[in-house]
């Protein structure tokens, strides 16, 4: 009997949003259990890559294949790889108001069961895990995200993590916004759901003190949309450290610069109390 | 609180609280209320197209009339009441937009120190058509009336397909009102969102609608039946995302 390994394979993938291509190329497999972190300079991919493996509308794939244990990725509706086994904890949450924490994720639960949850098993999880990331008690009675601060948001995309025990989990930047004692607790979680299930994890974090948390077993740099260079946690520390510049220089390589819109200021046309043009 | 089905096109007084289930095609309400708080829950529960007229008078009494017209036929509903001294109207709607729907409050603050408050909320899905003229008169003599209205629409897939008009004739200066209309469709990214965590565009749908739409658990416990009611108004939600 030959035994699929499960993995989460990224080939050749090619990503392009409206006429811009962002990812130019990319190769990476994920086996369950292994943490790969995912860095780079700002506006260079990371997120998109996330976004992509999710199946975000806004981006187009125009060359290259996913598969999640061996399964076509791409063919697969959003909601079909979330029940699959794929998490993207965002980096910026959504809300929704109205709809409450526990009705969210308890029907999200539901969508991947052939019989729904008990309510006493779904009240005892989520006070658990409520508990684990040190939560407001009310959080399941709240609506998903509706008046969170940046960090309940984050821990928020933890909580759902563990609710719906993904086998490959996205965190795209999960510990910005986080205090250093939030980072302690959500590391913790993550680590614990590792060892209890053999998650596979892509980690997007610009941070050494979140990595040095986690330990990534696998390192990748993504400049203009293409893996430049790979290593283990070493590499994480030596950014850390040293910075990008030494990449550019040794690959011979210039990184996107994120652009913003060009503001022109026309003045004020308001008059000071003396009367002349401020 | 007393529960009553209409089944026919029988006049129909109301001058007490109640829960109206609406039954039959042709319905004809007529309001006598007064000299008292009051409270009426008008639910459609009928399984073809309905035309309900309604008319009447408050006095001297604090009414709130609550619809829930969730049912996925046409429509058509003519409500209009006169609001006479020291009264109080509150007007809660609740309507799912499908197939053709075209609703007229004229609502009138006849006296002094009479109030009007009308909060709609609608969400009207694709291959539908909703109307809604919600018009509030204030008339010469009422002073230090109030009217109010607030109406929210949440559109799916085309927004075109919705009209909601607002109101206001005010014929007397010593008075307090206004109107605010939101309309809007649903955000793409918080589909995305949930459609992330595993749910399909209809189990997406019926959370948002469920939360957009029903009233809170609170409200229906003051009816009778309240708990029976929600129950079903949240079956024709579901059902109405499933089409």
């Amino acid at each position: 009997m030959v035994m699929n390994m499960q993995k989460l394979e990224i080939k050749d993938l090619h990503v392009s949003a409206g006429e811009k291509e962002i990812l130019k190329g990319i190769d990476l497999t994920v086996e369950k259990g292994e943490i790969h972190a995912i860095m780079g300079p700002n506006g260079n991919g990371k997120s998109t890559l996330l976004q992509t493996i999710m199946g975000h509308p806004a981006y187009t794939v125009t060359k290259g294949e996913i598969l999640l244990n061996g399964e076509d990725v791409l063919a697969m509706s959003v909601d079909e790889r979330s029940r699959k086994g794929l998490f993207l904890a965002m980096q910026y949450p959504k809300e929704i108001a109205g709809v409450t924490n526990s009705d969210f994720l308890r029907a999200a639960i539901n969508s991947r069961l052939e019989k729904n949850i008990s309510l006493f098993k779904f009240i005892k999880a989520m006070e658990g895990n409520i508990s684990k990331l040190k939560m407001k008690e009310d959080l399941a009675h709240r609506f998903v995200n509706d008046g969170f601060s940046g960090g309940e948001k984050k821990r928020n995309e933890i909580l759902q993590m563990l609710m719906l025990e993904p086998e490959f989990a996205m965190l795209d930047e999960i510990d910005s916004g986080l205090d250093v004692d939030a980072i302690k607790l959500v590391s913790d979680a993550i680590l614990e759901l590792k060892e209890k299930s053999d998650l596979g994890l892509m980690i997007v974090s610009h941070y050494e003190r979140f990595f040095t948390l986690v330990r990534p077993t696998h390192s990748h740099v993504i400049v203009d949309g293409k893996i430049v260079v790979e290593g283990d946690d070493e590499l994480v520390y030596k950014i850390d450290t040293d910075g990008y510049d030494w990449l550019y220089d040794e690959l011979k390589i210039q990184p996107v610069r994120e652009s913003r819109p060009l503001v022109y200021s026309l003045g004020t046309c308001a008059r000071n109390p003396r009367g002349k043009n401020a | 609180m007393p529960e009553i089905i209409i089944r026919d096109s029988q006049p129909v007084l109301i001058d007490r609280s109640l829960t109206v289930i609406l039954d039959c095609e042709k319905i004809n309400i007529e309001y006598d209320l007064k000299d008292g708080e009051y409270a009426i829950l008008i639910f459609n529960d009928h399984h073809g197209n309905v035309t309900l007229n309604e008319s009447g008078k408050i006095s001297h009494s604090h009414i709130q009339i609550s619809y829930l017209q969730l049912e996925k036929y046409d429509l058509k509903q003519y409500s209009r009441i006169d609001v006479m001294k020291d009264s109080q109207l509150e007007v809660h709607t609740t309507y799912l937009g499908t197939a053709k729907k075209d609703v007229v409050f004229d609502l009138f603050n006849r006296e002094s120190d009479s109030s009007v408050n009308i909060s709609n909320n609608i969400v009207c899905l694709d291959q539908s058509s909703f109307s809604m003229d919600c018009i509030g008169t204030i008339v010469k003599g009422a002073k230090r009336s109030k009217c109010h209205q607030s109406s929210h629409c949440l559109t799916i897939d085309d927004p075109k397909k919705a009209r909601v008009l607002p109101v206001l004739n005010i014929d007397e200066n010593d008075v307090k009102a206004s109107h605010s209309l939101a309309m809007g469709t649903i955000d793409e990214e918080v589909l995305f969102y949930m459609n992330s965590r595993g749910l399909n565009k209809k189990e997406s749908l019926q959370l948002i609608l469920r939360s957009y739409l029903m009233p809170s658990d609170d409200f229906y416990e003051s009816f009778d039946n309240g708990r029976k009611i929600q129950e079903a108004a949240v079956r024709k939600v579901d059902e109405v995302c499933s089409m």
